[in-house]
């Protein structure tokens, strides 16, 4: 409990630091916002207005200083492409993202855990090649072409789904399968590989010799015992999950926020860029914080260990 | 809003979704039974603001909005607008404008003379810093009320100020809406459509000014959405999430031929673009430096292959330094677009480079392509083409760096393209005029002929169109002979339209106008226009 509140005490902190990384990261980047902005187009004059207009002619510590003392009063700036609040355009999409990765966080949990189960119960078996096999097609597949070759099927051809866009539940149903494909299989590798371990474990051949049932051996007594790494790795997922959502928003024209991320990097529109990254790295931060907690309650050594 | 849930639990049993076709146009006619046309671009609108951008995507979007003193038709004739008449002193100075009466801004504000002088005196100020506002800061130098009219001084004659008062930069916008400052993000003109929501990530939606001075238009909404993959747009005009896509890519053109399944629900349409693509090369950097080397550069070129191979055929090659289109251009000879190779060797060899070279060019994802087809004609000449594709940003600062950093990164050429509104001045200055060498403006060369600047001046003062004709095909004559920059192509603008979709335009500029556009019966949603 102690090694889990000093992490999250910490958290502030390494934020700090990130901030810091990332602002200087992110102005290390080629590229003038100004004549992005401007156009290749305008003449130099202008764009050194803009620059002036924007702020950006400033040294970096003071415009560094300047978005902290914002940030800190939960003011991230204006965007440089439209002056619209930082907070405003991210709080905008977030709901977007969030209903679309849990969504696909959800499906592939729910794929990834029982095929997982069913293919180390089967270890050997067709169903564990077939399972196995699937996983390593829907890692290896791009997810932009299997969006693409679901929109020609199933919205083009069958016209069952919509295209694109955000509305109603089945707007849902084409990004979420596609974002959930890759944690999907990944999850399902990892539970097959954890299940397997422990399934040779001396105390699960004395469960079985107890008589228990197969059903049983598993999920009371194999299954609680693989869970660590499984939490381990799907909250890792959660930075795929950002990044593959930087691909299926965009394809699928989805208002999400790694969407407005792409736009803001290729305008080099500064204090987006760094709002959206500082909460994916919250995000990140507090998902890992969350698998630690859950393992720690799941596996009484971990606790003792903390 | 999105409901998380209901889409889990609906996710559950996704093969549901197979008995409940849901057509786009299916929706559009459950949810409504007004009048909407879906207007699908490549890209987001940059800003509401007209004075404050210069991306022709957004200048579609922003037309239904915002007027100009006067209007430019697609085959470049000028119109009155919100100018009725207008006069100009014999020395072309001062440009007196009588300002249609009755205007309203869509504020509801009076859009008189008073308005439109405080709209273009916005524009050239230096300390509203308008990306858009560049060559009007050059040209005008003060703009009155007097007696009802506006007047316009120039610093110095421009034979184009009319047309260049056309541009969507100098739309008159509500200057109380520019004071208020949201202007970037809430259009507010006097044009048939007023702005409804920018729905940032989603779309632009504009309802019909019930209040407009013209003629009414047909449609009750207007909705703009965008996708950067161009199989998307495609898709959508299929499916009919989008009524018009702009661009349609020209590889997708064929699926809307006749017999073609896509022939029975939209057709492909095409104009004449402004959109030049050229390549500039550094002429500060040997060899390039020696205008034999560029010539034959420019004569190994195949551009009736590019525009075929390329552009699916919907392009025309460039030759010359202006867009054909522009009054005064000259367009290529027969024959003149194909690769000459003897000619191009025969000058290599005279400039002492008859064993090749190699150049390095700085390219963007989307003009790649042409990189890939200039490396395999120049090979044929000793050249080769060392091809570094960049990220836009990292693009923008190789394509805009003083000649020592170019030197340093060895950087002898940049691809590109140009859109100029059929002003010949727009096109010359900013690429060819020692002034607009980089980073100052796109003389990414850093090009300078003394008698080219002077030719580029008197081509934007002189007011004879016989004059002016002349001193500009001398003008090309020099710049062919010089060869700063290798004009590859002009795009043809390509959009698709659903069948029933009626009225769209596309103006020379590439910028789709659908404010006039109607639904014709069979495409109206169930129960008709209201």
């Amino acid at each position: 409990m102690m090694g889990f509140l000093r992490r999250a005490a910490a958290l502030p902190l390494i934020m700090l630091g990130v901030s810091v990384a990332v602002f200087v990261a992110i102005h290390a980047l080629p590229g003038d916002p100004a004549r992005l902005l401007a156009g290749q187009q305008a003449p130099e004059a202008v764009v050194a207005a803009l620059r002036h207009r924007l702020g950006l002619d400033l040294p970096l510590p003071a415009q560094y200083g300047r978005f902290l003392l914002h940030a800190l009063h939960g003011d991230f700036g204006l965007s440089l492409r439209n002056g619209v609040p930082v907070a405003t355009l991210v709080l905008g999409r977030l709901p977007y993202s969030l209903a679309l990765g849990g969504l696909a966080y959800m499906l592939a949990l729910l794929v990834g855990i029982p095929g997982g189960i069913v293919a180390a119960a089967r270890a050997g078996s067709w169903a564990d090649h077939l399972l196995t096999g699937l996983t390593l097609i829907g890692a290896s597949l791009a997810g932009f072409w299997v969006a693409l070759l679901g929109m020609e099927v199933f919205a083009v051809r069958l016209h069952w789904l919509p295209l694109m866009g955000a509305g109603g539940w089945r707007h849902y149903v084409m990004p979420a399968c596609v974002l959930a494909l890759l944690p999907a299989a990944l999850i399902l590798r990892m539970t097959r590989a954890g299940l397997v371990t422990v399934l040779r474990q001396d105390y699960i051949r004395t469960a079985r010799a107890k008589g228990l049932s197969p059903r049983r051996v598993m999920l009371r007594h194999a299954l609680p015992n693989a869970l660590a790494p499984i939490i381990a790795v799907s909250a890792l997922n959660i930075g795929s999950l950002i990044s593959g959502a930087v691909v299926t928003e965009t394809v699928f024209d989805w208002p999400g926020v790694a969407r407005l991320l792409v736009d803001s990097v290729r305008y080099r529109d500064y204090p987006v860029i760094q709002g959206i990254t500082l909460l994916s790295v919250l995000g990140v931060l507090l998902a890992t914080l969350a698998a630690d907690a859950a393992i720690a309650l799941l596996d009484p050594r971990q606790r003792r260990m903390s | 809003m999105p409901r998380p849930i209901l889409a889990s639990v609906a996710l559950l049993v996704p093969l549901v979704a197979g008995f409940f076709p849901v057509r786009g146009d299916l929706l559009h006619a459950a949810e409504s039974r007004v009048t909407e046309l879906t207007v699908m671009l490549a890209e987001p609108p940059r800003s509401m603001d007209p004075a404050d951008q210069s991306a022709t995507a957004t200048r579609s979007v922003l037309a239904p909005f915002y007027e100009t003193l006067v209007r430019q038709d697609e085959t470049g004739a000028l119109h009155p607008a919100l100018a009725t008449a207008w006069t100009s002193s014999a020395d072309g100075l001062r440009w007196r404008f009588a300002i249609r009466p009755g205007l309203r801004f869509h504020d509801g504000t009076n859009c008189d003379a008073a308005a439109v002088a405080a709209s273009l005196r916005r524009l050239i100020d230096p300390k509203a810093a308008l990306a858009g506002s560049g060559i009007f800061r050059e040209i005008i130098s003060s703009v009155e009320q007097e007696a009802g009219d506006v007047v316009v001084t120039l610093r110095h004659p421009y034979a184009e100020i009319l047309p260049l008062l056309s541009v969507t930069q100098a739309a008159i916008v509500s200057p109380r809406a520019a004071a208020r400052g949201d202007l970037g993000r809430h259009a507010d003109g006097t044009g048939p459509f007023v702005f409804v929501a920018w729905r940032q990530g989603k779309d632009v939606r504009a309802a019909r000014n019930p209040a407009y001075w013209g003629p009414a238009p047909a449609l009750d909404r207007l909705r703009w959405v965008w996708s950067p993959e161009p199989s998307v747009l495609n898709m959508a005009l299929q499916t009919g999430d989008a009524d018009i896509v702009d661009p349609l890519a020209p590889v997708f053109a064929r699926l809307y031929a006749p017999g073609e399944r896509g022939a029975t629900v939209a057709q492909v349409r095409r104009a004449p673009g402004a959109a030049l693509f050229w390549a500039a090369l550094n002429t500060k950097l040997p060899p390039l430096d020696d205008s034999r080397v560029r010539r034959a550069l420019g004569l190994a070129i195949d551009r009736d292959a590019l525009v075929a191979g390329l552009l699916h055929g919907f392009g025309r090659p460039a030759c010359h330094a202006l867009t054909p289109d522009i009054a005064g251009a000259r367009s290529c000879a027969p024959g003149e677009a194909r690769a000459h190779l003897a000619q191009a060797r025969a000058l290599l060899a005279e400039a002492g480079h008859g064993s090749g070279f190699t150049i390095a060019v700085a390219v963007q994802e989307p003009e790649e392509p042409i990189a890939e087809a200039l490396q395999a004609m120049w090979r044929g000449i000793g050249v080769t083409l060392e091809i570094r594709r960049q990220e836009a940003g990292v693009w923008v600062q190789s394509a805009f760096a003083p000649p020592e950093a170019k030197r340093r990164a060895g950087t002898g050429m940049i691809i590109t393209s140009w859109s100029a509104p059929f002003i010949a001045d727009l096109q010359l200055r900013p690429l060819y005029a020692s002034v607009s060498a980089a980073p100052a403006g796109a003389n990414l060369g850093f090009f300078s002929d003394d008698a080219v600047d002077a030719a580029i001046n008197a081509v934007a003062e002189e007011r004879d169109p016989a004059i002016r004709r002349q001193t500009l095909d001398d003008l090309q004559a020099r710049l062919d002979a010089q060869a700063p920059i290798l004009p590859l192509y002009n795009a043809d603008t390509v959009y698709g339209v659903r069948r029933g979709v009626e009225g769209v335009t596309a103006l020379r500029d590439g910028e789709i106008i659908v404010a006039g556009a109607s639904l014709a019966e069979a495409a109206l949603p169930a129960g008709g226009a209201p």
